[in-house]
């Protein structure tokens, strides 16, 4: 009976494993570069994200090469001189939700996420909050934060080229919904 | 059933029992791992076999005379104004007379290019010498990508041009036209050498008595990276057509060095080539790097945008 009730009880996390799995793969991330030349934004619609709710860990892997710009020279110089997309083709980012979330109960969380974000072939750890909305198996997250680009060993030869700001805002939305093979 | 039978039956149940206890652990503790690492999971599940082209091999649809692998984007209209100064050398008319040939103007060259698709461009274009109109069309037939599934890229480039001088020369209006047909190769080694090569067929409808109508010409150019926003670019065109008594022609070499800017790219220029389009410097140069009949060029690009992308 007890080799049975054990059984059961791995056969139960077995399956309720991978309904905490949830996926999307059209994620949407916006940049903005404001400078008093030009002001610059860039948009992304598929960003990839997993979400692993008995865990608590979130990853991202972002594909450069599908930025989009206003101006085409723009997203040429955006990925062959500053990204170099040819070298580093994606950015990621690994982490976990430092609060705790009862994702049975539908509502909003505001949340920090620490983890390892990779760009440009340089890795950082960093602290940031986002907003999570569960609303039964689907699971929205929010997310806005700055990156300085010289933390990311991005250079951008100031005499030739004004209209970029040192700091960006980067603007995250995804969608989750769970994961089936 | 007696106590020995069952105690057979019981010690059997037990024995798969574990096993299937153990299978069961192996494949928790299986998918457990495969959990450990949620961005390989979600690098297995989001991997793309969309093939990803190569960016900027040139930068521009031209080096210095040679076409490259490159277009303007879908409805991008780019127009381009391209200038071709005199002679420097005093061998070749140049000197400080004329500062080095920018009092002169050897050629001029107005062009609209449009972007029809990502791949497609159709052009118009006038040049000052021979007073030629062009209409030109470039065809991306293959790119290369990323994974050098495609190493390299093919392009196929075709124009028409129109004189509209007057004079003695021609007495036909079919007599006024030319055409050039490329078949353009091209490989970014690396992302700071790129390298193009051109097989060239050039079409006249009138020519002088000894030359001939259909010249095949070939020609390479390349460009390499010196710094983040500096190349050195060059390029050579080779035609295989008959001597022709009384006028020495020369293959047209140009130098340059190319210069980024957030919104522009400047091309410093120098070529012996006598004139801007193809149908013109292929069959027409007679100015010698050797004598000083170089020519100071550049070009002034401007891009419009039509619509969303």
């Amino acid at each position: 009976m007890k080799t049975t009730l054990s059984l059961l009880t791995l056969f139960l996390a077995v399956s309720a494993f991978g309904q905490s799995v949830f996926i999307d793969k059209g994620g949407k991330v916006t940049f903005y570069s404001e400078a008093p030349l030009e002001n610059i934004e860039a948009k992304h619609t598929g960003v990839n994200s997993i979400l692993n709710t008995s865990t608590n860990e979130v990853a991202f892997i972002v594909p450069i090469r599908g930025f989009t710009f206003e101006k085409e020279l723009m997203q040429e110089h955006f990925n062959e001189k500053y990204l170099e997309s040819d070298k580093y083709p994606k950015a990621t980012y690994k982490g976990s939700i430092v609060d705790s979330i009862d994702w049975s109960v539908p509502g909003t969380y505001i949340v920090t996420t620490t983890g390892t974000f990779s760009l440009h072939g340089v890795e950082k750890e960093i602290q940031e909050q986002g907003t999570f909305t569960v609303d039964g198996n689907k699971i929205n997250l929010q997310s806005q934060f700055k990156i300085a680009i010289a933390d990311y060993n991005i250079s951008i030869p100031k005499l030739l080229f004004q209209n970029i700001a040192d700091t960006v805002l980067v603007t995250l939305n995804s969608d989750f919904e769970p994961f089936k093979k | 059933m007696d106590k020995s039978q069952l105690a057979v039956v019981e010690k059997f149940t037990q024995k798969i029992f574990k096993k299937a206890f153990f299978l069961l652990l192996t494949l928790a503790s299986y998918s457990l791992f495969a959990q450990e690492d949620l961005l390989s999971k979600l690098e297995n599940e989001t991997m793309s076999d969309k093939p990803v082209y190569v960016l900027a091999s040139f930068k521009g649809d031209k080096i210095i005379n040679i076409q490259t692998n490159e277009t303007v984007k879908k409805n991008n209209l780019d127009v381009r104004v391209n200038h071709l100064f005199g002679n420097i050398g005093k061998e070749s008319g140049g000197g400080f007379h004329n500062l080095f040939g920018f009092d002169q103007s050897q050629d001029i060259r107005i062009a609209f290019h449009y972007g029809i698709t990502d791949k497609l461009m159709a052009g118009l274009s006038r040049s000052k010498r021979n007073e030629n109109f062009e209409g030109l069309l470039k065809f991306k037939l293959l790119q290369q990508t990323t994974d050098n599934k495609i190493p390299l890229s093919l392009t196929i480039f075709g124009n028409a041009t129109y004189s509209a001088r007057s004079g003695s020369l021609v007495d036909k209006d079919i007599h006024r036209l030319t055409y050039n047909s490329q078949v353009i190769i091209s490989r970014k080694f690396s992302p700071k050498f790129s390298l193009v090569l051109t097989p060239s067929y050039l079409h006249r409808n009138f020519v002088e008595a000894e030359d001939e109508n259909d010249i095949f010409s070939i020609g390479g150019g390349f460009r390499i990276k010196l710094t983040q926003s500096t190349s050195l670019i060059a390029d050579y065109f080779h035609s295989f057509r008959p001597k022709i008594s009384g006028t020495e022609y020369f293959a047209p070499l140009g130098i340059g060095i190319e210069i980024e800017t957030g919104g522009h790219v400047f091309s410093i220029m120098f070529t012996n080539a006598s004139g801007i389009l193809e149908n013109d410097y292929l069959v027409n140069t007679v100015d010698d790097w050797a004598k000083g009949g170089i020519k100071f060029s550049f070009i002034v690009s401007r891009m419009f945008k039509f619509g969303k992308s």
